[in-house]
């Protein structure tokens, strides 16, 4: 029978997305940093507390048993029959997806029971700490290569398009043979490139935005927390361009297959563009996330004492917890961040009391969306 | 240089950045030339209202410490002190001894928390140490980081 032979990939991309999204669950207690255990600010000196100690325990132990439960009931939704089942592999990555963030978010809320029970932050002086150094972001330089290749892509285009003939291919099957035709007008031969513009875009937007992201400094540890944000700022950047710069060559190469360019189109091609743009974009990021920031050597500067006043009880970072709903989404109108580091994990998330972060989230929705909208619109 | 703004505390907080500036320049954290992020930076980096920052650096400005520029932020700067300047601060720290006086604090103790609080201070650099050092304290000038 045709079908279970076709679901096999579909499943397989899930399942493999569920042991990512494990991995990555198990590893991140591993970089919270000591006064933001899952989400909670507490001050340094609770870091160890018993609670927090417990709270990770329990965090493992249901991590396992949901990592199972999904694996199994991945593998069981392959014995689903019919079209149904096409939708299921998603259903369990994203039912997964909900279940760790029910996870971490238990353990959000048992930590932070305990620390208004017993008040930590009682003798302690919150404080917000800035520092006035200036801060190095890679320039926009960084953008050339991306915008020379769409800019290459868009010419050819330009120089092929009244060589196109009237009716050509614009899907291909799995062994490369067409399916589908277009007549020929400017949207059929030139909409492949909207994707690409629209990356282009939103990796401008992400560079722009976290050039003026917030450093959170940490009072009781100042050098340390700013050398590293500043350090994986400069990454982050770096990895967007270098992602944008190979997904906009693998989608030229689409562009250019489209257009009749690189010979007829065999399963191979068809099979390798989007794989080889999978990859392009991952390599990048891969590289970021493999050295999370290690702790600066001791030639970046030394440590600083904090300048509190003598007589002055010790600095604490701020207890800034009501701002994040569900321990996990931004949401503050007072401050002018748009984005500001992520509240369990390495990262930045948006402030989504600030209008323009929707409009970010929506422009990245509609750059997902667009593949499937234009294979829907094709049909 | 660190900046460190305690929101529960009563002084306004632009009056807190403020302060902590005449502070680090007093000190030699901060010398002139260096370098105050843009207000906008600092605003979201402490997470406070842009107006909060734009006033502390009005105030700044007004007092002659820092230059602001377009884009690039602040610039530190020790522009001379205007004629009235000597007279509106004693008068300030006429208000501050009272305080101390009025608590019962000896004099002397008053003046010795005065001159501790004097000698840790560093001369800026390009400029001649004031009289008011007891012991004249060689000068650093130009060291910040």
């Amino acid at each position: 029978m045709m079908q279970p032979i076709a679901l096999l990939p579909a499943h397989l991309v899930s399942l493999v997305v569920i042991l990512v999204l494990v991995v990555v669950e198990a590893l991140l207690p591993a970089v919270m940093p000591p006064t933001l255990p899952f989400g909670v600010r507490v001050p340094r000196a609770k870091a160890h507390h018993p609670a927090v100690r417990r709270a990770t325990r329990s965090f493992f132990r249901r991590l396992g048993g949901i990592a199972v439960l999904a694996i199994l009931t991945d593998l069981a939704v392959l014995l689903v029959p019919g079209t149904g089942a096409l939708l299921a592999g998603p259903a369990v990555v994203v039912l997964t997806a909900a279940a760790f963030y029910i996870n971490y978010y238990a353990a959000h809320r048992t930590i932070r029971r305990v620390k208004e029970a017993e008040d930590w932050f009682s003798g302690a002086t919150q404080v917000i700490v800035a520092d006035t150094r200036p801060r190095r972001t890679p320039s926009l330089a960084w953008a050339i290569p991306s915008l020379a290749i769409l800019a290459v892509v868009i010419a050819i285009g330009i120089w092929r398009y009244p060589v196109l003939p009237d009716r050509f291919p614009t899907h291909f099957g799995l062994d490369g043979t067409p399916d589908q035709w277009s007549t020929k007008s400017i949207l059929s031969a030139f909409g492949i490139l909207i994707p690409q513009v629209l990356l282009f875009l939103i990796s401008l937007l992400v560079h722009i935005s976290l050039r003026a992201a917030r450093t959170d400094v940490d009072p009781e540890d100042p050098d340390t927390s700013w050398t590293l944000q500043s350090l994986q700022r400069r990454r982050w950047i770096r990895a967007t361009w270098g992602s944008c710069a190979l997904a906009q060559i693998g989608l030229g190469l689409a562009a250019l297959l489209l257009w009749g360019m690189l010979g007829p189109a065999t399963g191979w091609t068809v099979f390798a563009l989007p794989f080889g743009i999978l990859i392009g974009v991952i390599v990048p990021w891969l590289a970021v996330l493999i050295r999370p920031g290690k702790a600066p050597e001791a030639g970046y500067g030394t440590h600083r004492v904090s300048a509190s006043a003598p007589g002055m009880a010790p600095a604490v970072h701020r207890d800034d917890d009501d701002h994040w709903i569900g321990g996990a989404l931004y949401y503050n109108p007072d401050d002018p961040a748009w984005m500001v580091p992520k509240r369990f994990g390495i990262g930045w998330t948006l402030n989504f009391a600030r209008p323009g972060a929707w409009l970010v989230l929506i422009g990245i929705l509609a750059l997902a969306a667009i593949p499937g909208l234009l294979a829907w619109w094709s049909r | 240089m660190l900046l460190y703004l305690r929101p529960d505390s009563d002084i306004p907080l632009y009056q807190q950045i403020r302060d902590q500036v005449v502070n680090g320049l007093a000190t030699g954290q901060l010398a002139p030339g260096d370098p105050l992020p843009p207000i906008r930076q600092l605003a979201a980096d402490f997470g406070v209202h842009f107006h909060t920052v734009n006033r502390a650096y009005d105030l700044l400005r007004q007092e002659g410490l820092i230059r602001l520029h377009r884009r690039t932020g602040a610039v530190v700067v020790c522009e001379p002190a205007p004629p009235a300047f000597r007279d509106a601060w004693r008068e300030r720290a006429r208000v501050l001894l009272a305080e101390a006086f009025v608590k019962g604090i000896p004099p002397e103790d008053i003046l010795a928390e005065c001159a501790e609080l004097l000698n840790s201070f560093v001369p800026p650099a390009g400029s001649a140490p004031s009289t008011g050092h007891s012991d004249s304290s060689p000068s650093t000038g130009g060291v910040s980081k």
